[in-house]
């Protein structure tokens, strides 16, 4: 791997200098170039404005092409002259280092050489190094920021008071208890464990709470302990010297012990940040739609800052100038102020409100959400009064709301390819319907226009036969009942599915559809023999009478259809099991095994294209249809002995019979 | 009189009415007929009686029309000729029947009088 330029930076606020430089220089060595960014541990504690600043300079960094490499550590000279001679003893090919320079006043100017100095006498044989004065200091986080001082609440007080307390009971007891072992104790035994109770509230509640319990404890000390005891005063200057070393020693041990709990309370703060992270990213991967994504986000993200999060989505139909947007969770409130940060957020494309450059005012901070593809809308979180908002949180903000960015520009892609995939799917579906309904409709058709056409060419010829005129009549009015019934059923077939039809099911004898069916299909049938068997005298079944006459008729007349002339068909009545039943069965062949399941499968004669006798597809689907809406159903099965047996089963309870029977 | 008087027609068509009226006109003409509902049934018919032209649906229930027509074009020395009809009415289902060697194609429905046209231009 080759690099041609590497820029120094830290947390210094004239930073962007140096890249300028850089930047500057890029353009005509067309160069491959890294940013080394060196932060100290506690640079930017406190100070969350600069290290904002940092970032976007970062962040433009990386927009003209660079790579960053980020390191924290205490030392930044020495850390700068590792990763340089690291990259080195790599291989790399430095040819530019720019580096600032700060100038030192003072002694330290003298004594000190700077980082810059160091990197240029070490590395000038191998490449060029700029060095960049910068002006001013960095100023140095002052201690008391670096003493995160938190939320501070009636525990905190409460807390050195207890500390204290039990020091002097501890005392008290081996003041009582010590005498007999011979020894006498003194106001400095006494004044270590005053001190221990100082070290544990400092470490366990911060630094206010010990400050508060150094002085109480002095207090205590000097009241109870301390010659004339029971009073303030002190008599001895050794006294006076003791107990205000004391108080010199207590106070230090709390601002030590303040600071570490602070260290430790930013360590798991960025622990619980990366962890939280992580888990929203893996609860968001198996998100699939756009608003589960913000759901799972807002719920987690609320977790995490434990403040008031929200999404803003812009309203598709406005682009430029003032944009609406649709808000995630709804029920957010937003004042004129949070508005208009949110506009110069999206509009702009950065950071806005709370702590930000633009939009200054809002209790909110807003993030654009935003990828290669484009911005996908505004993340935002409200601020509530008087937190306190460490470094890291503009950081975590921007990776979260690239993150959601992502997340959005992922599902979106994938309910794109979806929709797609889907609408062939249906175009491909409705065009196999549509090439297997006008089959059907054009094979009667052509028997009708066929048998005509012959009929009119014999009468024009003058030699048509009583027979031929009658045959192709025949045929012509056959073909087109089948074409008739064929329409009926497409239609029903529709308004079934659309809904249209309403079902009203009442109390019927189950025979009178039997009744109605066999003496519609009396021409169809002719004198084919119909057995009708079972009792059900009495028995009353809720159904619509008239559509299942329809269904029967149907099943009836595909048996028919499907048998040889002559065959006897068994129409079977029966009550059993909480259900009544139809039977039908022919004596025809049956039907393949491999196709039991699929004869109430509209799609099916798809798979047949043009093969098929017109009109036999939507009958059988049709029957489906109806039978669930009466929660019923139809099914078919070979009877062991040849032949088809069609079911037609209603929910029934009995009660109906009884009741007749009485 | 019609190229048809004399010619021996096989219908090979699932569709009983079509058959029908095509039985009656073709008679009328004094063609010899013959006729079969399935593609085995016509594929046979075509080796023992050698029409002379077969009119061939597609559609049929053992076989689609587009395979039998190689096996009836090359069923023996003198080859029938074939009027294929169909329901189908596609340039792509059309090619294949005549790259297949289909001599002419009437798409259903049709009047008797084009069928007629279109047989005597294939038997000429």
């Amino acid at each position: 791997m080759s690099l041609d330029v590497l820029v120094c930076i830290n947390g210094h606020p004239r930073s962007h200098m140096v890249l300028d430089a850089a930047l500057r220089k890029l353009p005509e060595t067309g160069a491959k170039w890294r940013v080394l960014y060196v932060q100290a541990p506690d640079e930017t504690v406190g100070n969350a404005r600069r290290h904002e600043r940092t970032m976007r300079l970062l962040q433009r960094a990386e927009e003209s092409g660079a790579e960053i490499v980020h390191l924290e550590v205490a030392d930044s000279g020495a850390a700068k002259i590792d990763y340089i001679q690291a990259c080195i003893d790599a291989g790399e090919d430095i040819s530019h280092i720019f580096v600032g320079q700060v100038q030192e006043n003072g002694l330290k100017m003298l004594f000190k050489r700077s980082t810059a100095d160091r990197l240029a006498r070490r590395f000038g044989h191998h490449a060029h190094v700029t060095i960049v004065p910068l002006e001013g200091a960095v100023a140095k986080p002052g201690f008391w920021s670096r003493v995160n001082l938190g939320v501070f609440t009636w525990e905190h007080v409460l807390a050195p008071v207890v500390a204290v307390a039990a020091a002097f009971l501890v005392a008290e007891c081996v003041r009582a208890m010590l005498p007999m072992i011979m020894h006498r104790i003194n106001m400095h035994n006494i004044a270590l464990i005053f001190l221990l109770a100082c070290v544990i509230v400092s470490l366990r509640y911060g630094l206010l709470s010990a400050l508060v319990a150094s002085a109480l404890s002095f207090g205590v000390i000097n009241y109870f302990y301390v010659v004339p005891i029971g009073q303030f005063n002190l008599s001895t200057l050794t006294d006076m010297i003791n107990i205000s070393i004391y108080l010199g020693a207590a106070l230090i041990v709390s601002f030590m012990g303040g600071h570490v709990r602070a260290s430790v309370e930013n360590a798991r703060l960025k622990e619980r940040r990366s962890r939280a992270l992580y888990d929203i990213h893996q609860l968001t991967t198996g998100a699939d739609n756009k608003h589960q994504v913000l759901e799972i986000l807002d719920r987690e993200v609320h977790k995490l800052f434990g403040m008031d999060v929200a999404f803003f989505m812009p309203n598709s139909d406005a682009q430029n100038g003032s944009v609406t947007f649709t808000r995630y969770p709804l029920n957010t409130e937003l004042d004129q102020k949070d508005l208009l940060a949110l506009q110069k957020c999206w509009q702009q494309g950065q950071t806005a409100g709370f702590g930000a450059l633009l939009g200054i005012g809002s209790s909110w901070r807003f993030e654009i959400m935003e990828t290669g593809q484009g911005k996908y809308g505004v993340f935002g979180v409200h601020i509530p009064m008087r937190a306190r908002l460490d470094p890291g949180f503009g950081q975590l903000m921007t990776s979260m709301a690239d993150h959601v960015a992502a997340t959005i520009e992922r599902v979106e892609l994938m309910n794109e390819m979806t929709d797609s995939r889907f609408r062939e799917e249906r175009e491909k579906l409705r065009s196999m319907l549509l090439s297997s309904v006008s089959h059907d409709l054009k094979t009667p058709l052509a028997s009708i226009i066929g048998s005509i056409s012959v009929l009119r060419s014999l009468r024009k010829a003058g030699r048509i036969t009583e027979e031929q005129e009658d045959t192709l009549t025949e045929t012509a009015l056959d073909e087109a009942q089948r074409l008739d019934s064929f329409i009926t059923n497409i239609l029903s077939m529709t308004r079934i599915e659309s809904g249209e039809i309403e079902f009203s099911t009442s109390e019927h004898d189950p025979m009178d559809s039997v009744r109605t069916v066999l003496k519609a299909l009396r021409p169809r049938l002719k004198d084919r023999p119909v057995k009708v068997m079972g009792d059900t005298a009495g028995v009353r079944v809720m159904m619509d009478s008239m559509m299942t006459t329809q269904v029967l008729q149907n099943i009836i007349d595909n048996a028919a259809k499907y048998s040889p002339e002559g065959a006897a068909i068994d129409v079977t009545l029966e009550v059993s099991e909480g259900y009544f039943r139809y039977h039908v069965r022919d004596h025809g062949p049956g039907i393949p095994d491999d196709m039991l399941d699929r004869v109430f499968d509209k799609y099916e004669r798809l798979n047949k294209t043009d093969s098929q006798v017109a009109g036999t597809g939507l009958g059988l689907a049709i029957a489906k249809s109806v039978m669930r809406a009466q929660d019923g159903d139809v099914t078919v099965a070979n009877h062991p002995e040849g032949g088809a047996i069609f079911t037609l089963h209603f929910p029934y309870d009995g009660s109906e019979r009884m009741e007749a029977a009485q | 009189m019609s190229v048809i008087e004399n010619a021996k027609i096989l219908v090979i068509d699932d569709t009983p009415s079509i058959r029908t009226f095509l039985r009656i006109s073709m008679m009328d003409y004094g063609a010899t007929f013959h006729e079969a509902s399935t593609a085995g049934e016509g594929h046979k018919l075509c080796e023992t009686e050698e029409p002379d032209l077969v009119i061939l649906d597609l559609g049929l229930p053992d076989k689609d029309g587009l395979d039998l027509l190689p096996d009836i074009v090359g069923a023996n020395g003198s080859a029938p000729k074939v009027v294929v009809l169909s329901v189908r009415n596609d340039r792509r289902t059309r090619e294949i029947a005549y790259e297949r060697g289909a001599s002419g194609y009437v798409t259903k429905p049709f009047i008797m009088e084009d069928l007629i046209e279109t047989i005597e231009h294939v038997l000429r």
